[in-house]
């Protein structure tokens, strides 16, 4: 396989679970068929945003390699991910593919020191000689805003939220990685501590890519410079940040973006907005998965999944734009 | 909030062994009577050095005497000071529950995380091989085994035979154990952090096994002291070894109690109970301190007074 | 009187004493909030801040290690003047559900799992009003249809329906009698952006049509900006500003306050934002004058010396702050 140049590409991603239905059990696809790509230059950040239940957690379980995918393939740097070995894994992948995850008080085991997995980080993927290794940390934990002597033996509970969450930052940069895998890495922390740490992770770009999954589509404008927005397994548009959040022209998007309660009491705006009753039920119709909620479903949307269409430097998948056909 | 006001002595701030017994005999009157008892216990044990007699002579001193101060607890019908004897009983009891407990739940330990990390086919397979391990009446088993190798069972065969029928039920509950750390979020940092599997289990999941294991290992104490009791009263060990069990057997046999030879039933079963308490106690404080739940239903009830 | 609730120089704090360790968390240190008839009135602060606690007191479930130390919470119905803390349970539990009613975070606190949503229902409506099985089931479907929630809701369990659909069943629950006072605990937190509107939606729909005080206590402050009209600002356990919501985000004057809004992201704007330094301080440890003066841009010495009092700045705008006081002192 020709390495094609990209840092991560998924192609035809799926994962399913088993769910009981009365007597039986059914099959859902919590990541369905999902397709995008990172190039290896430059280095970009890339959002992931959808609701829970959008797959968005189980896509990015799959590339961190916590879970194996049911079919379709997660290429790294021109290699299939799951066609790695242990020791492969251990000394390349994860030399390589740092993740961020969304507790950091669950990132951390509350018996032992944060800087204990500073070290071993800095020690096991032999990141410099022993006695540059201090130091080494120490710049990880600047880039942060923090310092050695601010976790130097102290417990996951000695430190707030947003600090433990920098020094999980910090413990990623270490080996310098390629991409970053940032799963909600500020949906736990108060409102006056995100931004900062939003910030951070828009300066990252210089030195690593960042897959930054979210739901919460105004810092995905903020901070990345392509989306990929999903709906129960599918990716149902992707494409720079500007156009996609701008201009959304899936429905989904558009409902998703006329939904985000901005801070500012002069866009108050009536109107209901159709919910599902129950999430699995979703799954199991067939055609396109918006269509009980969709305001402008058509026919064959009930009846059949629709293809992805490139529509003005974005692919979005719906049938308003199937044959690059009519336009919102 | 609940969580944030409790204040968590095993985690964060390592707290000191010593730190915890101090807070432990200041506050939980359960632990202050099972460390006592446990205390006395073992220095009971320790005389047993100082023993003017073999435990294993007879006919060395006047049989059948009431205790007295020359001879505290008074005599047996085969010529035994009953207060040595005891200490020796105390000390052997001990030893067997000992090692029954730690083949038995060393056993489960290496089982119930081996099965704990494998998973799939190997897991499944061998967990069922567990349960029909359950299900096994003990108590008519040991009794089986112990009567075809009766008077060969040695007081290590006893602590043997108690301890590989007591790996079972232990090593799912580790097992339970395991499989709850391995999914949680910092098991995959250290993953990311280079660890390789078995660093992982060592230096991330025993830390939190340890109290759950002594706390469960205490209850082990308890069934193999019980066991051994058992056996040794209905007559299958060795009873030439004075223990807890063999020497209420002897009693038995010369007809303590109607014969009023109290003193002779008074002094083992009392021990035993004692001991058995004791051990709950500490049981019991221990799981408490250790279960941030209860601590926190504690803190309530304090602060209401 | 336009007044349906009060909250007098309210001071609580958790007392904690045990295993050798004594700590006082002073989660509600003053805090007085006059709530009114037919209003939304919204309580923001972050994590940490003592919102939940002022729910409590200001339910009247104060139980250890929650001790009330100073001040009074009082509802204002049928003309009468009810002192909440110093009533006996079984009045306040009367209260409950006819006077004021609680929608708790997580709605599986409200909803009974292993009985159907119109169980629950009767539950509810009958144990307040004389009405039998069919006609309660009546009221249920009609109010649920009003409020856009299918039929099929009432036929099912509550594991059937998604956490969304949940919490809206649990609000309608809640405003079903339509009580004069409902206090609403981070009713949207853990839903969907797309959830949360149905959400916010429904309590509009509620209030509009039945009347009565909605109190709104999350940390988000996109709800507030779409439902409150007056909002109070608490941080560590005391209340900084209140406003109404039009002048709170247009012309905030508390540093916590303007730095908190500007520091939200917007759609459609990619401007460089900062948050705020430092983090919120615990609450059994508070630093000493003013509670935000460790994190603030414009400390004054007073500031660390003296906590600022309230002032009212305009009206309906009270402020706690020596910045738009005017601090006696230039130290500097």
């Amino acid at each position: 396989m020709a390495a094609d140049g990209h840092l991560l590409s998924l192609e035809g991603l799926s994962r399913e679970f088993a769910i009981r239905r009365g007597l039986a059990v059914r099959r859902f696809p919590a990541v369905d068929g999902a397709t995008l790509s990172l190039p290896s230059s430059p280095h970009e950040i890339l959002a992931l945003a959808g609701e829970s239940g959008s797959g968005k957690t189980t896509l990015a379980r799959m590339i961190l390699g916590l879970t194996w995918p049911s079919s379709g393939r997660i290429l790294f740097k021109g290699r299939d991910v799951t066609l790695l070995g242990g020791r492969e894994r251990r000394s390349w992948f994860r030399h390589e593919v740092q993740p961020v995850f969304q507790d950091p008080y669950a990132t951390f085991n509350p018996l032992r020191t944060v800087d204990a997995y500073l070290s071993a980080t800095a020690r096991n993927f032999r990141v410099a000689a022993r006695s540059e290794r201090e130091s080494r940390i120490d710049d990880a934990l600047q880039a942060v805003g923090m310092s050695l002597r601010d976790v130097r033996g102290r417990y996951p509970n000695e430190l707030s939220g947003g600090q433990l969450q920098r020094v999980s930052i910090a413990r990623a940069l270490i080996t310098r990685p390629s991409l970053l895998v940032a799963d909600e890495p500020v949906s736990m922390l108060d409102a006056s501590l995100r931004m900062s740490i939003v910030n951070l992770f828009r300066g990252l770009r210089e030195r690593q890519s960042v897959l930054y999954i979210t739901h919460d589509l105004a810092t995905a404008y903020y901070a990345a410079d392509r989306v990929a927005v999903m709906l129960r397994g599918w990716i149902v548009e992707q494409g720079p940040v500007e156009k996609v959040l701008g201009e959304p022209r899936h429905p989904y998007t558009q409902v998703l973006k006329s939904s985000v309660l901005e801070p500012d009491p002069a866009s108050r705006s009536g109107g209901r907005i159709a919910v599902s009753v129950s999430e699995t039920d979703d799954f199991l119709r067939g055609g396109c998965r918006f269509a009980a909620r969709c305001p402008q479903v058509m026919d064959v949307c009930r009846a059949t999944v629709p293809g992805d269409a490139v529509v003005d430097g974005r692919v979005v998948k719906c049938h308003l734009y199937a044959n690059g056909g009519t336009d919102g | 909030m609940a969580q944030a006001i409790v204040p968590a002595p095993a985690a964060g701030r390592q707290r000191a062994a010593g730190a915890v017994v101090t807070d432990l005999v200041r506050f939980s009157p359960a632990f202050t009577v099972g460390a006592v008892l446990l205390l006395i216990t073992l220095a009971f044990t320790l005389l047993s050095v100082l023993s003017p007699y073999d435990p294993t002579d007879r006919h060395v001193v006047p049989a059948d005497l009431a205790p007295s101060l020359a001879h505290p607890l008074g005599t047996t019908s085969l010529g035994q000071d009953l207060f040595w004897i005891m200490t020796f009983a105390v000390r052997n009891s001990l030893i067997v529950a000992g090692l029954a407990v730690v083949i038995g739940r060393s056993i489960a330990v290496v089982l119930g995380s081996f099965l704990g990390y494998t998973g799939g086919t190997v897991d499944r397979a061998l967990s069922s091989v567990t349960d029909s391990f359950i299900v096994i009446p003990r108590l008519p088993l040991l009794i089986l085994i112990a009567a075809i190798l009766k008077g060969t069972l040695s007081l290590p065969a006893l602590a043997l035979l108690i301890g590989l029928l007591d790996w079972a039920w232990p090593s799912k509950r580790y097992r339970a154990q395991v499989l709850t750390l391995r999914e949680e979020t910092f098991t995959q940092t250290a993953a990311f952090s280079g660890m390789r599997p078995l660093t992982v289990i060592l230096r991330e999941h025993v830390p939190f096994l340890v109290p759950f294991i002594l706390a469960d290992a205490i209850t082990g104490f308890l069934y193999a002291i019980g066991m051994e009791i058992t056996l040794s009263i209905l007559g299958l060990t060795d009873l030439a070894v004075p223990t807890l069990g063999t020497t209420i057997y002897w009693a038995n046999y010369y007809q303590a109690l109607l014969s009023g030879k109290l003193w002779w039933l008074i002094a083992p079963v009392a021990a035993s109970i004692l001991m058995v308490v004791g051990f709950y106690q500490l049981s019991t404080s221990l799981s408490q301190y250790l279960d941030p739940r209860t601590r926190a239903r504690a803190l309530a009830r304090r602060a209401a007074t | 009187m336009n007044l349906v609730a009060e909250a007098t120089d309210l001071t609580a704090h958790y007392i904690v004493d045990a295993y050798g360790q004594k700590r006082t968390v002073r989660a509600v240190d003053g805090v007085s909030l006059a709530i009114r008839r037919d209003e939304v009135f919204g309580i923001a602060g972050e994590s940490g801040c003592g919102k939940s606690t002022l729910l409590k007191a200001l339910l009247g479930a104060i139980t250890p290690p929650l001790t009330v130390r100073g001040g009074s919470v009082s509802y204002y119905v049928d003309r009468q003047r009810m002192d909440v803390l110093r009533m006996p349970e079984e009045d306040l539990r009367a209260l409950r559900w006819r006077v004021v009613s609680y929608v708790p975070q997580g709605s599986m606190h409200v909803l009974n799992p292993v009985r159907r949503i119109r169980s629950t229902f009767r539950d509810f409506v009958q144990a307040h009003r004389q009405v039998g099985d069919r006609e309660s089931d009546e009221m249920a479907r009609r109010y649920l249809d009003g409020l856009g929630l299918p039929p099929k809701v009432l036929d099912s369990y509550p594991h059937q329906l998604s956490g969304g659909m949940r919490q809206r069943v649990t609000i309608a629950l809640a405003t079903i009698l339509a009580p004069p006072l409902v206090l609403a605990d981070e009713p949207t937190t853990a839903l969907d952006v797309v959830m949360q509107r149905a959400v916010i939606g429904m309590l509009e729909q509620t209030r509009r049509e039945a009347g009565g005080t909605l109190v709104l206590v999350t940390h988000d402050l996109g709800v507030h900006a779409h439902l409150a009209h007056r909002v109070a600002v608490l941080y560590a356990g005391q209340v900084v500003e209140e406003a109404d919501a039009n002048t709170l985000f247009e012309r905030p004057l508390h540093p916590y306050t303007k730095h908190l809004i500007q520091s939200l992201p917007r759609i459609d704007d990619r401007a460089r934002r900062v948050g705020i330094p430092g983090q919120p301080p615990a609450l059994d440890a508070p630093p000493p004058g003013c509670r935000f003066h460790p994190r603030c841009p414009h400390a004054m010495a007073i500031c660390r010396a003296e906590q600022p009092p309230m002032e009212t700045v305009g009206p309906d705008h009270r402020v706690a702050c020596f910045l738009v006081s005017g601090g006696a002192g230039d130290g500097g």
